[in-house]
């Protein structure tokens, strides 16, 4: 670079008007995305503008889109003796498991050979061991609430209790048929009232949405295994449904189950999903499969 | 960009700051901010182009950080230290550091907003809400009661 005009040039940029360091809303978008949650939540607290930022719905949306590719929660799934813990082999682990959890597309395992051996994989990649974040949630048997959800945090290594507040005491969780379930940073059960309990880890809020209403009078424990946030098992058939931000369902893509396999149980699918797959489970030949959605 | 071997025979781009100096900057460089390559799609190619809302000091800034950063590319020694720069400036003089991100902001260079973007990050990371006030001069505007609701609703976050 040449600089044509003669001024010597300023040593020091201090001449300048000083005033508070303030950016456009796009521009601290694109600092706070870049922080990690506590450091977020901490933030709240600078100011208002901070606060309303970082409380702004396209930014939690855009934040959570992208600790998508970031964080993994991982939702603890003991099942003791339950049948549906059988051992299987997924191929690229040389060594036969038990799921034990799912989240985000990725399964924890643990081997049914080596009682030490944990395997974090992911089935779409084959690749395992990640970094995680374990959550633990056990609903007990009988059903009852209230319950309280543990969720650990790797960052800060510490527990974290979220009890059930008042507005949703009132809910039972569906048992057997329904497990924990992980989209993003937030969790997912199926109520007895067929509706859905979200707690959202991000804003630390119980939130309660309905039941899609193409499925929402059918017998839930029967007909509606949920057991992924947006992703609906119903009738044989597959369904995609997107919860939005003015918590509406739209059926994004519906695939029938018989042209998948002929295999397929029906409770032991989907075991987890991730944008673009969801992972189901053939029993005939005991091998994790994926499906495109 | 910046590469001193094609320099001679690159297109050379003229532009003046808001206080009314003259840079010239190859074709390469200028090209790095989104505005400049509109501008130069408009048809002001020919002529000075005109950054009104940046000042001759802050956009030497600029291009300085734009050669930096076309010199770091591979080399992840060099990235360290240009990412480890933001602590420095934000802490002697977060007014050149507002500046700055601001011109970067404007030219539209998304490599730096990137870096800035991440020297703000990295600054504010793991620092007190007060600290952060004091640092960056913003005011508390909550109430006492307001500021303590939000504290005691994020207390996890505050352990």
């Amino acid at each position: 670079m040449k600089i044509i005009s003669s001024h010597p040039r300023p040593c020091s940029l201090n001449k300048f008007e000083v005033r508070d360091v303030f950016f456009p809303d796009d521009v601290m978008f694109n600092i706070f995305a870049r922080l990690p949650v506590e450091s977020l939540v901490r933030f709240k607290s600078v100011c208002k503008l901070w606060h309303k930022l970082i409380s702004n719905k396209y930014f939690i949306q855009f934040y959570n889109d992208e600790s998508w590719k970031k964080h993994i929660v991982l939702i603890k799934r003991w099942f003791g003796k339950n049948r549906f813990s059988s051992e299987f082999n997924l191929g690229f682990l040389d060594d036969n498991v038990m799921i034990r959890a799912s989240s985000n597309g990725l399964l924890c395992c643990t081997s049914t050979t080596n009682p030490k051996a944990i395997y974090v994989c992911n089935p779409m990649t084959r690749e395992f061991n990640y970094n995680v974040v374990f959550a633990n949630f056990d609903p007990p048997y009988s059903s009852l609430l209230p319950m309280e959800c543990l969720v650990f945090n790797s960052e800060t290594s510490a527990w974290k209790i979220f009890g059930f507040d008042s507005s949703i005491s009132q809910e039972h969780i569906a048992n057997g048929q329904n497990r924990t379930v992980s989209v993003g940073r937030s969790l997912y059960w199926l109520t007895m009232s067929s509706k859905i309990l979200v707690l959202d880890l991000y804003n630390e809020v119980w939130k309660k949405i309905s039941l899609p209403y193409q499925i929402a009078n059918k017998d839930p424990l029967q007909y509606l295994p949920i057991r992924v946030g947006r992703v609906i098992v119903s009738d044989w058939n597959l369904q995609k449904v997107d919860d939005s931000l003015r918590d509406e369902w739209v059926l994004t893509n519906k695939v029938r189950l018989a042209s998948i396999g002929k295999e397929l149980r029906e409770p032991t699918f989907p075991i987890t999903l991730n944008r673009e797959f969801i992972f189901l489970r053939f029993f005939g030949d005991k091998q994790g499969v994926e499906k495109g959605t | 960009m910046a590469s001193t071997s094609n320099s001679t025979s690159s297109k050379i781009i003229t532009l003046r700051s808001s206080d009314g100096e003259v840079f010239e900057v190859e074709e390469s460089v200028a090209l790095e901010s989104n505005l400049i390559r509109r501008m130069m799609e408009d048809d002001c190619a020919n002529n000075i182009i005109p950054l009104p809302n940046v000042t001759a000091p802050i956009f030497y800034l600029v291009i300085e950080h734009c050669k930096k950063h076309a010199e770091m590319k591979d080399n992840k020694e060099k990235k360290k230290e240009l990412r480890s720069q933001g602590e420095e400036l934000l802490k002697s003089d977060p007014h050149t550091y507002s500046n700055l991100m601001e011109a970067v902001n404007y030219l539209d260079i998304k490599s730096l907003m990137d870096l800035t973007a991440q020297w703000l990050a990295d600054f504010l990371k793991g620092k007190s809400p007060r600290l952060i006030r004091e640092l960056l001069k913003i005011k508390n505007d909550f109430t006492p009661e307001e500021e303590a609701e939000i504290l005691e609703r994020n207390r996890w976050a505050f352990d």
